[in-house]
């Protein structure tokens, strides 16, 4: 049982540490997923109404492309417009939201029955209040677990924005590489998973209790 | 009241859905617009609350042009009942049935005080059902909450598409006898769009049958029945029901006429003695105008033996009368639902032709059963 005692005396010597490196990783993903919802959601909704096919084939390729750009890659490529730190890597993580996002919302309010929409329209609703009391409550569980699926994705991908110097639980587990230590690397690691889980279970319960099903 | 006139829809593609319609749908009458599928009826009830727009000719509403009348506020005040139910899932039966209230801005109070009315119309306890979920509630009980959400603001006119299609037998049939009395009290103008001919003949005080875009007949069902327009007409309501409503006798056919027939102003001796050359027991008064007044039966003259007095002096009102044109068996349900011995029958402009007796009607009967039955047709 010698490594337990070893290890529970690297966390007393490094939990600052790791505190700092954790609240970062918490900071860029929420940031990130923030964004991504204040644009991606009402984007959805725009493009869902949107009879124009162009437009709406147009957006979905870019942030397909976003989606299909390694993630290590997409870090590298935004270090000559951005350079290093924290910009970049939030600027990369949002464009990764995106697509998941995107794609729930516009699929959820698509999915809401048309003759439901048919009644609110004939009943008088207006457009506004239409969108606001029927067609968002309806499209809500896609909405919500779009935004599940996309957290527990960002928290992981965050790990990666320690290689262009952002910070994050990656710089635990990249340092751990550079030092050979294994309990930085397991930390790191460990914490990614479990602030992952916390955040899918803590939405999960939101989604239970806020969708009308 | 509600008027098209010349109305013609031709969609971008040239499509020509309807073709100049003139209908009058009447206040405080079931209309029903009925023909195959693609003949119209629904894009001409849209029209009226402009989920479809007409391309010519105009609408008018009470003599208002709708099409100078804002969508929204219009569809506000016309109740709309759709197809597939259409009930809002993730709202309780509450906020479904409050959903056009509360877009006109009603107080909580005279929302709930309104639910709670609604509810007990239909028969649908309010403390046990306002709160559910409409999954929660049978076809038949949704659909009777989707016909209350179309008279929560209490609209004059109520739109209704193939509203009781999607349900069972049964439950379609207790949906349709509910609204018949439901109509009664509440005496709204009903347009009901069906493909459903039973259906029609059970619900409607007037039938606008339609073909291709075009209103090919209009009028009473009985009147359709009748005199069906032309061979499409027949066809449609189908041999046997129009066989069937042929063979049934009408009430004119056994009437009691000039005999059951006594003026306001005779002395009830002479009444008394025309009873009893007749053999009736019941006799309706009638006045100069053919207008009905009353009736005088055999207990009234047994409890006014002064044979001075005038017939109008004793003579009852008469609740119920039947038209001409209405078949025995609906005259006898009418006789035993409200326990009366004999039925005046009027014609059309209103003039009393003569009275149906229970003796009658067990004439009738009688012959009907001594037919002999057609075996096909």
């Amino acid at each position: 049982m010698e490594w337990m005692t070893d290890y529970i005396q690297f966390l007393s010597e490094r939990y600052p540490d790791i505190l700092k490196y954790t609240v970062e990783h918490l900071y860029m993903s929420f940031v990130s997923v923030v964004l991504g919802i204040v644009i991606a959601i009402p984007l959805g909704i725009y493009l869902s109404k949107s009879e124009q096919k162009l437009v709406n084939s147009f957006v979905f390729t870019i942030v397909n492309i976003f989606q299909t750009i390694p993630t290590i890659a997409l870090l590298a490529i935004m270090i000559p417009f951005l350079g290093i730190g924290l910009k970049p890597a939030l600027v990369a993580l949002f464009l990764y939201s995106l697509l998941p996002l995107l794609r729930n919302t516009y699929t959820g309010i698509k999915s809401v029955d048309p003759k439901i929409i048919e009644a609110a329209r004939g009943m008088g609703y207006s457009s506004m209040q239409r969108l606001i009391r029927i067609e968002l409550p309806l499209a809500f569980p896609y909405i919500i677990s779009g935004i599940r699926v996309t957290t527990v994705y960002i928290i992981s991908w965050t790990t990666l924005a320690a290689v262009i110097g952002a910070g994050g639980l990656g710089g635990l587990i990249l340092s751990g590489l550079g030092f050979n230590s294994k309990p930085l690397i397991f930390t790191g690691t460990i914490m990614a998973i479990v602030i992952a889980v916390l955040a899918d279970q803590l939405i999960g319960r939101a989604e239970k209790r806020l969708s009308y099903k | 009241m509600i008027r098209l006139e010349g109305v013609q829809k031709v969609y971008e593609d040239g499509f020509k859905a309807l073709k100049n319609i003139n209908i009058e749908f009447k206040r405080g009458e079931i209309s029903v617009l009925i023909g195959p599928s693609g003949c119209g009826k629904t894009t001409t009830m849209k029209l009226l609350n402009r989920l479809i727009e007409h391309t010519e000719g105009k609408i008018y509403i009470d003599g208002k042009d709708i099409s100078s009348i804002d969508p929204i506020d219009l569809r506000r005040s016309i109740g709309y009942v759709i197809q597939h139910i259409g009930l809002f899932p993730h709202m309780s039966i509450k906020e479904n049935v409050a959903a056009v209230p509360k877009l006109l801005k009603w107080d909580a109070e005279r929302i709930e005080q309104r639910v709670t009315e609604l509810l007990n119309m239909v028969g649908l306890d309010p403390e046990t059902y306002k709160n559910r979920r409409p999954s929660e509630l049978s076809g038949g009980q949704q659909q009777r909450v989707g016909v209350i959400r179309a008279l929560a603001a209490e609209p004059s006119i109520i739109l209704m598409d193939e509203p009781f299609s999607a349900l069972d037998p049964i439950s379609r049939e207790q949906l349709q006898d509910e609204l018949v009395r439901l109509q009664k009290d509440i005496q709204k103008t009903i347009i009901f769009v069906t493909h459903d001919m039973d259906e029609a003949i059970k619900i409607a005080d007037r039938i606008i049958l339609m073909k291709d875009g075009e209103v090919v007949q209009q009028g009473t069902p009985e009147e359709i029945l009748q005199n069906p327009a032309n061979e499409f007409v027949e066809e449609f309501i189908g041999k046997d029901r129009l066989q069937n409503y042929k063979s049934m006798p009408m009430v004119e056919e056994f009437m009691e006429k000039r005999s059951a027939i006594v003026s306001p102003d005779m002395p009830l001796s002479k009444a008394m003695k025309q009873m009893e050359e007749n053999h009736l027991d019941t006799m309706i008064v009638v006045d100069g105008y053919r207008q009905v007044k009353g009736q005088l039966s055999i207990f009234q003259m047994f409890n006014n033996k002064d044979a001075n007095r005038l017939v109008v002096d004793v003579m009852k009102p008469v609740k119920y009368r039947v038209q001409t044109g209405t078949p025995l068996e609906d005259a006898l349900n009418l006789m035993s639902q409200h326990d009366v011995h004999a039925l005046p029958v009027i014609d059309k402009k209103l003039g009393c032709l003569g009275l149906i007796t229970k003796n009658r009607m067990i004439e009738a009967m009688a012959r009907i059963y001594s037919m002999p039955r057609k075996e096909g047709a």
